[in-house]
C-alpha cells in the first residue's frame, strides 16, 4: 500500500500549487490537464491584481518546479473518463490511451470558463466587432499578445482613446441563470482600468458598475488608485450597447446616483464577464461521484470546517471550481488541500508515512 | 364632436383638424432627450479649467458615499427648490457636467463634511472650485448681494461699500493707538467690528479689556483691507491673493509679529492660508487671548453675572480650528455665570449660516440655520446665546427678530461680556 | 456577399454572428392552414394593406379563411379595451377564444393575426392559460354562456409577417418581378426593419423569429429580396406609439420624441426605407416624420412601408390601386424610383368610378402653416 499517489484533475494554478505542495510534503501526484499545456487561464494573464504582479511568471515558476520534481507527473492533453473502486484505492481511467492509475485519492481543480457574454444579446458581443470581453481586453494589453500592448480596436486597428468598462456580464443575473457574482470581475476591471490609464494617460475610461467589490488586501487601495488616475465609476448597469457607421459603439444605461439616464459613445467597450463553472463539471461530478451545487459548482462537505473536501470520501476540491476566487486565494486552496490530502493519507492503515 | 354631422367639414377645417390643436401650443414639443452625454466637455473649456487648477483632483477619490450629503446641516431644512448635495455635485464633476442640480451658493463651509468625508476629499475646496468656475470664469450664476459684497471689497477693502478712511472710527470712542513697529500686539478687528454698529460693540469692548489688562496693542485702521476670507470661499481667487498681499506687505512693513482676531474668519485666513503668500505672523484669537490673561491672573473679572448663558462654537474656530475650550474657560471664569451646552455643541455645532459667502446671501424666513440654533439656544432656558463670532452675533441678531421667543434672549458676544464682568 | 454589399459596415459587424444570433430562436410555424384575423387599425390607417392579405394567400394557393359566415366573422381582439384598460381580463380572454373557436370550426388549428398588438394579445392570453390551471374551464363556461361556443388553444399563433417570412424565397423565385435594389447602380437598398414590440418583445422564445434583439421576420424579408438591413443604436426602440402616448393627445410628445429619437439615430446609417410588421408602428413612423419637419425643420422623409405593401410592390402590383401607397404621409415615390417600378400618379386617387377624389388642395389651402392659428383655440 506505501506510495498512494495523488491525482489531480485540472493543471491551472490551484492543480500545480496542490502538486507542488504535495511534493513538499514527499507525497507523489499525477497532474491531469485536458488542454496542450499546465497554466490555466493564469498563464495569459501578464499583470494581476492588486499588486500589478505577472501572472505569466507565477505560472512559469510553478511549472518548472513541477518539471525539476521527480515526485510530479504532469500529463497534458488528457482526459479522466472513468473512475472506480473507492477511496484509499481509486482505479482511474484515462483517455486516450485507455491508461489507468490506481490512486489514493483524488483532487478536482477543474477551474472555471468564463461566460459567454453573446449571450447577453443586448450587448452585442460577437456580433459588433470593437465590444469585446475582459479577457480579451487582457490580451490586447499584454505587451506580448497579438497587439503588442497597443489597445488597437478590432474593427480598424485605431488606437481607443474612450473605453467602457461593463461589470456583472453574466453575473448576478437571473436572466443568464447564475445568480452568483463572480468575486474577482470588479477587481480584474480595475486593473485592467489602471492599465489602460497607465499607458494612455490621455484617455477616457468609464467603468459602469452595479457595485465595486473590489474586498480583500490591497484592492480598496487599487480602487483608490484607480479613482485618482481619473478612471470615472458610473453606478448603472449598461442596458444596450448599439453601433455608429464608423464602429464606435453607443453605450446607454442609467446613472443611479444622479437618477439620470447617461448616453455615451466609445471606441472600445470591454465586457467584464464572469465566470461559470468548467464546461464539463457535471460531467466531471458524474464520473468522480460527487455532488455539485445549484448553480454548478462543486459542493464541499461543510463549508466552514472542510471546504476543500468534496461530498466523496477522498475527493478533494481547490481552486475556482468550489467558487470563484482571486489567484492567492487559489494557491492558498493548493497547500490547504495538500495538507488534508497528507492527513488523509496518513491516517490510512499500514501507511508509515 | 362629429365629423359626420358637418357636410362642409372640409372647407371648416381650422376649427376641427388635430393640427390645429397641435401647433397652437396644446401640445408638447418633441420632447427632448434629458439623458446626460458623457465625455462630451468642451474640450477647450476643459483645457482652460484644468490650466486654473481645476482639473478634476479634487472629487476623483469621491467614491458617493454620501456621508457629505448627510451631515450637511441643510438637511435640516427640505427644501424642494433648493438642496445641497455635496456628493450629487462630485459625482456631477466626475462626469463633467458644469450645470447642478443643486445650489453651490448654498454651502457656508462649515467643515462637517470635510471632517467626516472616508476618502479625504476636500470638498470644501471642491466648492471653492465650483464657485471659481461662476466667478472667474463666467460659467453660472453667481447672486448679485454676494456680487456687490465681493465689489465693494475690491474696491474700498470692505463689503459694506464704507469709505476705507473710516474703518478705524469705531475706536474715535476708546483710547487706542495706532500700531507701530515695535508694538507688542496687532489687534485686528475685522470688517463687521469695524465698520457694523452692532458689531462696533465687540471691537470697542474687545480694545477697553486690552486696555484694563495692560496689553500693549495698536490698530492699523483705513490702512488694512478685508482679510479676503469670504471673497476666496465666494471663488475669487485673483482678489483674495491681492488683499492678502497688501495686508501681508502691510502686516510686515509695519513689523507686526502678533495678532489678535475678533473673527474667527480672518483668524483662520492669517493662520492658515496667509502663509503661503509669505505672510508668517502669530495669530491668536481674541477668546484664546483672554483665556490667558484670566490665567495669568492680568484680568480680573469680579463684577457678577447670574445669568445662564450658552455658548455657540463658530464653525471657524472650532471645526476649522479646534478651538473649543479658551471660549468656555473665558466665559467659566465670570462669577456668577452658568454655562450650559445646546445639543451640538463641540464639533458637532450647529453652522449658523454665514460662512462662505453665506453672510452676503439672501435666506428666507424658514430656511435660516441660524433659527433653528436659536431655537436650540432658547431651549436650553438660557437668557444669553453667547458667541465669539461676528457673522454668528449678526445671524443670530437678525433671527431674534423673528424666532418665536427670541425677545427671550439676548445675544451678546464674548468681549461684550467679559467687559460687562470687570 | 453582406460584407460587400453594407459598404462602410464591413469591418464594424461580425457578419457571420450576425447571421447566425437568430437562429436561436426559430418558429416553426405550418406553411398555411390559417385563420385569417383582420385589424382594426390597419383597415383604417392604411385599408390597402389588409386588402392585400387575401390577394397574397391566394396567389401562394394557401389554404386560408376568414369571416366565414355573418354569424362567425372575425372581431377586434379587444386590444384597445385591454391595453386601455377599459375592460376587464375576461372579457378579452372571452373574446379571443371566441376568434379561437372560429378557426377551430374552420378546421385550422393556427391563426395568423394581421396586427402586432392583436398578436400580442394573443400570445398573452394563450401565456395566461398556461399560468393558471383553473382558467380554461372558466372561460369555457363564459363563452358558452355568451356565444354558445366551445374553444380549444390554438396550435400556432403566427403573424402575418410570420406567414410571408415562411414563403418568402418562394415569392422571390416563382412571383416577384422586382428586387430591393436600385435600378441604376445596382446597389442593394438599405432598409430599416422595424417590428413592433408585441411581436418580438413579449414572448421572444416562443413568439418571435428571431428572439427581441436581433428580430429576423422583417430583416429576412428585406435580406431575401435583395435589401440590406441596417442595424443602428435605436433599433430596437419602441416606436413610442402606445395607446397611452398616442391617444392622449397631451402625451403625443412622448410619440413625437420616440419617433424623432429612431429618426436621428438612423440617419447616419442612409436607410432607403422602413418597413413595419405593426399597423401602430406605420401609423406613426410614417405620421410623425410630418409633424418632426413641422416642429423642428429637419425633414428625414424616409418611405415607410407595412411588409404587404413591401410584397405588394415587389410583385408588380399596382402602386395606388391596389398597394395604396397614396394614403403614405412621407412620399413613397422616390423608392418607387429606385426600385424602377412604374407609377401614374395622376391615377392615385381615382374612386371605383374613375372620378378623382383627392381634396388635396382644399386641405393645403385650408391648412395655415404651423403657428399661424391663435392660442386658446380649443377644438368643441
Amino acid at each position: 500500500m506505501a506510495g498512494k499517489k495523488v491525482i489531480i484533475l485540472g493543471g491551472g494554478v490551484a492543480g500545480m500549487q496542490t502538486a507542488v505542495a504535495l511534493g513538499e510534503i514527499g507525497i507523489e501526484s499525477v497532474l491531469i490537464e485536458k488542454e496542450q499545456e499546465l497554466g490555466g487561464r493564469v498563464k495569459n494573464y501578464d499583470k494581476i491584481f492588486p499588486f500589478f504582479t505577472s501572472g505569466k511568471e507565477l505560472v512559469q515558476g510553478l511549472e518548472s518546479h513541477i518539471r525539476k520534481s521527480s515526485l510530479i507527473k504532469a500529463m497534458c492533453n488528457t482526459t479522466v473518463t472513468r473512475v472506480g473502486g473507492q477511496a484509499p484505492d481509486f482505479q482511474v481511467s484515462l483517455s486516450p490511451g485507455n491508461e489507468m492509475i490506481r490512486a489514493g485519492v483524488i483532487v478536482v481543480a477543474t477551474g472555471f470558463e468564463p461566460f459567454d457574454a453573446s449571450s447577453q444579446e443586448e450587448y452585442g458581443y460577437g456580433i459588433y466587432k470593437n465590444i469585446i470581453t475582459g479577457t480579451e481586453l487582457e490580451r490586447l494589453l499584454d505587451p506580448e499578445g497579438p497587439t503588442n500592448g497597443e489597445l488597437r480596436r478590432p474593427s480598424d486597428g485605431k488606437i481607443a482613446k474612450k473605453i467602457a468598462i461593463v461589470f456583472c456580464v453574466g453575473s448576478r443575473s437571473e436572466k443568464v441563470g447564475n445568480n452568483y457574482c463572480s468575486r474577482v470581475c470588479c477587481s480584474y476591471s480595475t486593473k485592467q482600468a489602471i492599465g489602460i490609464k497607465e499607458k494612455y494617460p490621455d484617455s477616457i475610461v468609464n467603468c459602469f458598475y452595479i457595485d465595486v467589490r473590489t474586498y480583500g488586501r490591497g484592492f480598496e487601495e487599487m480602487y483608490r488608485r484607480a479613482q485618482e488616475m481619473g478612471i470615472i465609476y458610473i453606478r448603472g448597469r449598461v442596458a444596450e450597447c448599439g453601433v455608429l457607421p464608423n464602429g464606435d459603439i453607443t453605450v446607454r444605461a442609467e446613472d443611479t446616483l444622479l437618477g439620470k439616464p447617461v448616453q455615451g459613445v466609445f471606441d472600445l467597450v470591454s465586457l467584464s464577464h464572469g465566470m461559470a463553472p468548467c464546461c464539463d463539471a457535471a460531467e466531471i461530478a458524474e464520473v468522480l461521484g460527487i455532488a455539485t451545487a445549484e448553480d454548478g459548482f462543486f459542493t464541499c462537505r461543510d463549508s466552514d470546517l472542510y471546504p476543500n473536501d468534496s461530498t466523496r470520501e477522498g475527493v478533494f476540491l481547490a481552486g475556482a471550481a468550489i467558487g470563484l476566487k482571486p489567484i492567492p486565494d487559489c494557491i492558498s486552496d493548493g497547500s490547504a488541500v495538500a495538507a488534508r490530502v497528507a492527513a488523509f493519507l496518513a491516517k490510512l492503515p499500514g501507511e508509515a508515512e | 364632436m362629429s365629423i359626420g354631422s358637418r357636410p362642409d367639414w372640409i372647407k371648416g377645417i381650422q376649427d376641427r383638424l388635430d393640427y390645429h390643436w397641435r401647433y397652437s401650443g396644446h401640445i408638447l414639443g418633441i420632447l427632448p432627450d434629458v439623458s446626460i452625454i458623457l465625455n462630451e466637455a468642451d474640450a477647450e473649456l476643459v483645457q482652460f479649467m484644468a490650466a486654473q487648477g481645476l482639473d478634476g483632483s479634487y472629487e476623483a477619490a469621491c467614491f458617493q458615499c454620501g456621508t457629505c450629503a448627510a451631515i450637511c446641516p441643510y438637511t435640516l431644512i427640505p427644501n424642494d427648490n433648493r438642496s445641497l448635495s455635496a456628493r450629487r455635485m462630485l459625482h456631477e464633476r466626475q462626469l463633467g457636467l458644469n450645470t447642478f442640480e443643486d445650489d453651490i451658493w448654498l454651502c457656508t463651509t462649515c467643515n462637517n463634511c470635510v471632517e467626516q468625508c472616508p476618502r479625504g476629499v476636500e470638498i470644501i475646496d471642491f466648492m471653492r472650485s465650483l464657485r471659481r468656475i461662476r466667478t472667474e470664469l463666467g460659467v453660472g450664476n453667481v447672486p448679485g448681494s454676494l456680487r456687490q459684497a465681493v465689489k465693494n471689497i475690491a474696491g474700498v477693502g470692505n463689503p459694506f461699500g464704507e469709505p476705507s478712511e473710516e474703518r478705524a472710527d469705531w475706536a474715535e470712542t476708546i483710547d487706542v493707538k495706532n500700531y507701530s513697529p515695535g508694538t507688542e500686539i496687532l489687534y485686528f478687528p475685522g470688517c463687521f467690528p469695524s465698520y457694523d454698529p452692532r458689531s462696533r460693540k465687540v471691537a470697542q469692548a474687545t480694545a477697553d479689556i486690552l486696555n484694563k489688562a495692560g496689553v500693549e496693542f495698536g490698530i492699523l485702521g483705513s490702512r488694512e483691507v478685508c482679510c479676503g476670507e469670504s471673497v476666496r470661499k465666494a471663488g475669487n481667487e485673483s482678489l483674495f491673493q491681492r488683499l492678502a498681499r497688501h495686508n501681508i506687505d502691510l502686516f510686515a512693513d509695519s513689523g507686526v509679529k502678533r495678532i489678535i482676531t475678533t473673527s474667527p474668519h480672518c483668524y483662520h485666513t492669517f493662520k492658515n492660508e496667509y502663509p503661503e503668500f509669505g505672510g508668517d505672523f502669530e495669530i491668536v484669537h481674541y477668546t484664546q487671548f483672554l483665556a490667558q490673561l484670566i490665567k495669568e491672573g492680568k484680568l480680573e473679572l469680579s463684577k457678577k453675572l447670574n445669568k445662564r448663558v450658552t455658548y455657540h462654537d463658530p464653525c471657524y474656530l472650532g471645526r476649522h480650528n479646534g478651538i473649543y475650550n479658551e471660549p468656555r474657560e473665558v466665559l467659566q471664569s465670570i462669577p456668577g455665570l452658568e454655562l450650559v451646552e445646546m445639543p451640538q455643541s463641540f464639533h458637532g455645532s450647529l453652522c449658523c449660516g454665514g460662512g462662505g459667502g453665506g453672510i452676503w446671501l439672501e435666506s428666507k424666513k424658514g430656511e435660516r440655520l441660524s433659527d433653528i440654533r436659536l431655537e436650540q439656544a432658547i431651549e436650553t432656558g438660557a437668557s444669553i446665546l453667547a458667541v465669539s463670532c461676528p457673522y454668528c452675533l449678526a445671524n443670530f441678531e437678525d433671527s431674534r427678530l423673528t424666532v418665536e421667543g427670541g425677545d427671550c434672549i439676548e445675544i451678546k458676544d464674548i468681549a461684550e461680556l467679559v467687559c460687562d464682568a470687570i | 456577399m453582406l460584407d460587400e454589399h453594407r459598404g462602410f459596415e464591413a469591418n464594424i459587424y461580425d457578419a457571420k454572428a450576425r447571421e447566425n444570433i437568430w437562429r436561436r430562436y426559430i418558429k416553426e410555424i405550418p406553411e398555411d392552414g390559417y385563420l385569417l384575423l383582420p385589424s382594426c387599425i390597419l383597415a383604417v390607417g392604411y385599408p390597402a394593406t389588409e386588402a392585400m392579405i387575401p390577394g397574397l394567400f391566394d396567389l401562394l394557393g394557401l389554404d386560408w379563411n376568414w369571416n366565414l359566415k355573418p354569424e362567425s366573422m372575425c372581431t377586434c381582439c379587444s386590444g384597445i379595451a385591454y391595453h386601455g384598460d377599459v375592460g376587464t381580463i375576461e372579457s378579452t380572454l372571452v373574446t379571443t377564444a371566441r376568434l379561437w373557436s372560429l378557426a377551430q370550426e374552420a378546421g385550422y388549428d393556427a391563426i395568423a393575426v394581421a396586427c402586432v398588438t392583436s398578436f400580442g394579445v394573443h400570445s398573452e392570453c394563450f401565456d395566461l392559460y398556461r399560468e393558471e390551471p383553473g382558467l380554461k374551464k372558466r372561460i369555457d363556461k363564459l363563452l358558452m354562456e355568451a356565444c354558445g361556443r366551445k374553444f380549444e388553444l390554438p396550435r400556432h399563433i403566427a403573424h402575418v409577417s410570420d406567414v410571408v417570412y415562411k414563403h418568402r424565397l418562394r415569392l422571390r423565385d416563382e412571383f416577384m418581378p422586382y428586387r430591393l435594389i436600385e435600378k441604376e447602380t445596382g446597389r442593394p437598398l438599405r432598409g430599416v426593419d422595424h417590428v413592433g414590440c408585441h411581436y418580438n418583445k413579449l414572448f421572444p422564445l416562443e413568439r418571435s423569429m428571431g428572439g427581441a434583439e436581433y428580430c429576423e421576420v422583417l430583416s429576412g424579408l428585406v435580406k431575401a429580396w435583395g435589401g440590406v438591413d441596417i442595424d443602428y443604436p435605436e433599433r430596437r426602440h419602441c416606436c413610442g406609439m402606445g395607446f397611452r402616448q398616442c391617444m392622449i393627445t397631451p402625451n403625443r410628445g412622448f410619440t413625437a420624441a420616440c419617433v424623432n429619437k429612431k429618426m436621428v439615430s438612423m440617419e447616419p446609417f442612409a436607410p432607403d426605407f422602413i418597413v413595419t410588421n405593426c399597423p401602430g408602428c406605420e401609423v406613426y413612423l410614417d405620421k410623425e416624420q410630418w409633424a418632426i419637419k413641422e416642429l423642428t425643420g429637419k425633414e428625414y422623409f424616409i418611405p415607410t412601408l407595412t411588409y404587404m405593401e413591401l410584397v405588394g410592390l415587389l410583385l408588380g402590383w399596382d402602386p395606388y390601386d391596389v398597394v395604396g401607397i397614396q394614403f403614405h404621409t412621407v412620399p413613397v415615390e422616390p423608392l418607387l424610383d429606385k426600385i424602377g417600378i412604374p407609377y401614374d400618379e395622376s391615377k392615385s386617387w381615382l374612386g371605383k368610378n374613375g372620378q378623382n377624389l383627392s381634396c388635396r388642395d382644399e386641405l393645403l389651402k385650408a391648412t395655415p402653416a404651423a403657428g399661424e392659428y391663435r392660442q386658446g383655440d380649443l377644438l368643441p
